[in-house]
């Protein structure tokens, strides 16, 4: 293009008719103040991308990075552990849903008090507990203590009558006891428990109390204790235990404090190995296909494309900080993919608005112009289209239930994520690059449309206008003559026709 | 990037092509729905569905150091065949499916993960309290013994085993060779006599101490003969390994939620139907939720054709692509609006509307379908096998969801436009007599 004579043919004609501002010299602008403020983001970027990635020692404490095992809590599937759900039998009981929250707590106090800290239960459906429990080898350990909710019923063993049931109990553990001489199992009753077991035990000294379980039906005797004394508040059961048996005495007295009845519906173990081989391909598979699309964006749009690659670096510092703050938030497998796969989508929004760019700039506008107009005309597409997922994710995770919950979740952050780093982040930068240069189209890998090909990269509105209005000019012409064009052919059509005519009426 | 740029200018016409365009999925659909119904018949399921949604229980193989690389799948082989020949105490096959098997742990703690249906028609509990036990006493008795690879030249056997047998197993502080003898001593009596003594019958190749060589009086070569002292000869080796059972993989739980995943998307879908109707048109919307359905009986399709399990991951998928493919068609139908809003529109049939919106944003689908894909793929070549089942079916509805956008969603748009009255105002639309149009239409474009 030549520099000097850009404008040559508008300036031209546009003299004989209107005076045109002179073509703008590249026009000074705030280029230290713009190079601040990019050098800026990108050392924030950095030192994002360090506490995203780097594990690191302050002092005597180690921090973990954002995207590691550490800090962004994994599903299950990833970090291995057993899973168990249990359905209630009998739905029809009064304050069902009541009822279920407390055999929810108390199952998950159970667990809690055997050591799985990090055990979780949570209702599923309106029927259904779901246990979860990472990091365990033995599955068959924690089947053993919660595998068999059982009803439990304390009969006397004379007369088989029923004076206690597992509402009454409020804990049972097992511990060795000194005056005993052995281990033994406590009961902590609820007051109502312990007035009537102060009654029944006062009444039936020396008798036998027998604890039986009941499953389906099926009614099993785990205990056969005397009674020693009218026992008033918590209750020791005695006698002949070694640490195992007491201890089983007490998980099975616990699990029938539950105040529904419970059944195993599903379990399974999990193998740890196969998340860390996930994760670990994952951030491989991520990090080449980061690269690559960040290539074929810089190819496509240049600098453009590099605005976008810092709009994507710092989506994923977030989304990686996100993971690991909010903590409701499980990585899952699938979620894994789906991260991946919301880096290719949220370069979707930029891609959207540098089209739109280069439309604009193909159409004759100025660099900066068409960037203006390119964003100002792409954000009601990309608004648009975003909210439809945003509708969708927020039903999915109002209705879903589980893992598409957690699925739901992670593409929501990813989206509200993608949204912010195009139209605020990548846009801002955009604007610094087109500040540093706006009159090298190459840069930008803008070109041209037909028309508008000798205007310059930052030619003034003024300039644009009247080429414009030539444009529009030329086209009325071109209208003007096919109208008349169009009414000679259908004048000589009349006439054809007219000489047709004639040349029929002798036959 | 010339020729890229050179899209823009061209016009193809996919409006008026939409009679071939939408062939192609239809055909495959087609061509789903007639292998489903083949399926059906010869594989018991139209759909290769997982034990997610079939029920179906587990077990573990824990084979230790034992498990590597290259033995992997005979071991697979051999569990999928004993699985699959189990026979019960009261003497009932079951022909039982494995659904897949996984490799856990490593070292010492490597084990497979072994998954299988449950038989229709066979109660819950049998399944649990008969045939459950036989699966794993076989798996006990089968897959942890090393059994040798037996030959015979005359009244000579020669029994070869992957290892020393020599060696004093930690275990028992005794030669394997000599337990073996001893074993096989107990195990065979009729039909078989030894060439002199029982020990000098039975020899050790001292040479590579991996083989034995059994010499016999007399054989005749029937397989009974060879089984049994296969059967003798099998060194038992459950101390390196254990057979656990029995995880329980419900059905009816994740059918419930998949109905509840089933329910959140059509509602998520009539809201989605509401918003586009208010920000566009409600034939806008409906054309969207078209180009959805498509997307998703495609991917159903491809699943159904390559037989590839359905799990709950499929579930996520399918959500995945349900957002990617509204977002496609919508960037579209802005350029419909802000077109259809232009003063040319007047000029316009809808056709050449939608034909215009579909060449303007041409280039950002491509490049959109591109980095998308990029990612996915990398997914699909880098990551581990699980991840890959779920990356399959997304990158088919990225595909389908891409074809759908540019040559469903306008079509049908285009369609609705020349239903009721009022859409005619805003569009030349010419009254009825439709070969003309759609021929006039052709040319105008192309002047």
């Amino acid at each position: 293009m030549d520099k000097n004579n850009s404008l040559t043919e508008a300036e031209e004609t546009a003299a004989t008719k209107t005076p045109v501002t002179p073509a703008p010299a590249h026009k000074a602008v705030k280029k230290k103040s713009t190079i601040t403020k990019l050098v800026t983001l990108c050392i924030l970027l950095v030192v994002g991308l360090i506490f995203c990635f780097c594990p690191m020692q302050f002092g005597f404490t180690d921090y973990y990075p954002f995207c590691s095992k550490e800090s962004i809590s994994l599903g299950l599937d990833l970090q291995g552990g057993v899973y168990a759900v249990y359905q209630a039998t009998d739905t029809s009981t009064d304050n069902f849903d009541s009822k279920m929250e407390g055999t929810r707590s108390s199952l998950e106090n159970l667990l809690v008090s055997k050591g799985y800290t990090e055990a979780t239960v949570v209702r599923e459906g309106n029927d259904r507990l779901r246990v979860e429990i990472p990091d365990v080898d033995d599955t068959n350990k924690i089947l053993d203590i919660i595998g068999k909710p059982a009803q439990i019923e304390f009969r006397l063993y004379d007369t088989g009558e029923v004076v206690l049931t597992g509402e009454d109990v409020v804990r049972a553990s097992a511990y060795y006891s000194q005056n005993d001489g052995g281990y033994v199992v406590a009961l902590e009753l609820t007051a109502a428990g312990e007035d009537k077991f102060y009654e029944v035990t006062s009444n039936n000294i020396g008798k036998y109390m027998d604890i039986y379980t009941v499953i389906g039906g099926e009614e099993n005797r785990i205990s056969h204790a005397t009674i020693n004394s009218a026992i008033r508040g918590n209750a020791v059961i005695s006698g002949g235990f070694n640490s195992e048996g007491a201890e089983e005495l007490a998980n099975q007295i616990m699990s029938g404090t539950f105040d529904v009845q419970l059944e195993l519906k599903e379990s399974e173990t999990i193998s740890p190995t196969l998340g860390d081989n996930a994760l670990k391909y994952g951030l491989i598979a991520g990090i080449v296909g980061f690269v690559l699309v960040i290539a074929f964006m810089c190819v496509v749009y240049r600098m453009l494309g590099l605005a976008a690659t810092i709009a994507l670096l710092l989506y994923v510092v977030i989304y990686m900080f996100f993971l690991a703050v909010l903590p409701w938030v499980q990585l899952t497998l699938p979620g894994i993919a789906g991260i991946l796969l919301s880096i290719g989508m949220a370069v979707d929004a930029n891609i959207i608005i540098f089209e739109r760019i280069k439309d604009e700039y193909r159409n004759g506008k100025s660099i900066m112009a068409a960037y203006h107009a390119g964003f100002k005309k792409a954000l009601f597409a990309i608004l648009d289209s975003n909210v439809t997922t945003v509708i969708a994710c927020v039903l999915l995770l109002l209705l879903g239930t589980g893992s598409i919950k957690g699925f739901a979740l992670t593409l929501l952050v990813g989206v509200l994520l993608s949204l912010f780093t195009a139209l605020v982040v990548s846009r801002a930068v955009a604007h610094w690059f087109i500040n540093l240069n706006s009159y090298n189209e190459k840069l930008f890998n803008l070109k041209r449309g037909r028309q508008y090909q000798d205007l310059q990269a930052d030619a003034t509105d003024a300039a644009i206008l009247e080429v414009m209005r030539q444009e529009e000019e030329q086209k009325q012409q071109k209208k003007e003559e096919k109208k008349k064009l169009k009414e000679l052919e259908k004048s000589a059509r009349t006439a054809r026709r007219n000489k047709q005519n004639k040349g029929g009426d002798p036959a | 990037m010339k020729h890229l740029d050179n899209l823009l200018e061209k016009d193809f016409h996919i409006v008026e092509k939409r009679k071939i365009l939408f062939a192609i999925p239809l055909a495959i659909i087609f061509i789903a729905a007639i292998l489903m119904i083949i399926f059906n018949f010869t594989l018991g399921s139209p759909l290769n569905l997982g034990t997610d949604f079939t029920g179906g229980y587990s077990i573990d193989v824990k084979l230790g150091n034992k498990l590597n690389e290259s033995n992997y799948d005979s071991y697979c082989d051999r569990i999928e065949d004993i699985v699959a020949t189990v026979v019960t105490e009261d003497g009932k096959t079951y022909n039982i499916r494995v659904d897949n098997m996984q490799r856990q742990g490593s070292g010492e703690k490597s084990s497979i993960h072994v998954k299988y249906f449950a038989v229709k028609g066979v109660s819950e509990t049998e399944m649990i309290e008969d045939v459950n036990p036989a699966i794993r006493k076989a798996l006990e008795e089968e897959i942890l013994m090393i059994i040798p690879d037996i030959s015979v030249s005359g009244n000579v056997i020669t029994l070869t085993y992957g290892d020393v047998v020599s060696e004093p197993t930690f275990i028992e502080q005794q030669t394997a060779f000599i337990s073996l003898v001893e074993s096989l001593n107990a195990d065979l009596n009729a039909g078989i006599t030894f060439e002199g003594d029982a020990e000098d019958g039975i020899a050790l190749n001292e040479e590579n101490k991996k083989q034995i060589v059994i010499t016999l009086k007399s054989y005749n070569d029937s397989r009974d003969v060879q089984k049994a002292i296969v059967n003798g000869m099998k060194i038992n080796d459950i101390y390196s390994g254990s057979v656990t059972q029995g995880d329980l993989i419900g059905a009816t739980v994740s059918t419930e939620l998949l109905f509840n995943a089933i329910l959140a998307v059509s509602l998520a879908l009539v809201f989605m139907l509401c918003y586009i109707g208010l920000r566009f048109q409600l034939s806008s919307g409906l054309a969207c939720i078209i180009a959805l359905l498509h997307d998703i009986l495609v991917m159903f399709a491809f699943m159904a054709i390559c037989r590839i399990e359905i799990n709950s991951t499929f579930i996520a998928a399918l959500i995945t692509i349900l957002g990617y493919s509204i977002n496609n068609s919508i960037i579209i139908f802005d350029r419909v609006r802000e077109n259809t809003k232009s003063i040319y529109a007047k000029n316009m049939t809808p056709e050449q509307i939608a034909n215009k919106s579909i060449r303007e944003t041409l280039l950002r689908s491509i490049n959109t379908t591109i980095t998308t894909l990029i990612m996915i793929l990398m997914v699909a070549i880098i990551g581990v096998t699980d991840i890959k089942i779920f990356a399959f079916p997304i990158i088919i509805g990225l595909l389908a969801g891409t074809f759908s956008s540019i040559c469903i969603a306008p079509s049908f748009w285009a369609l609705f436009q020349r239903v009721g009255k009022k859409n005619r105002d805003n569009f030349n639309i010419e009254p009825k007599n439709k070969s003309t149009k759609s021929k006039k239409s052709v040319t105008d474009s192309q002047v």
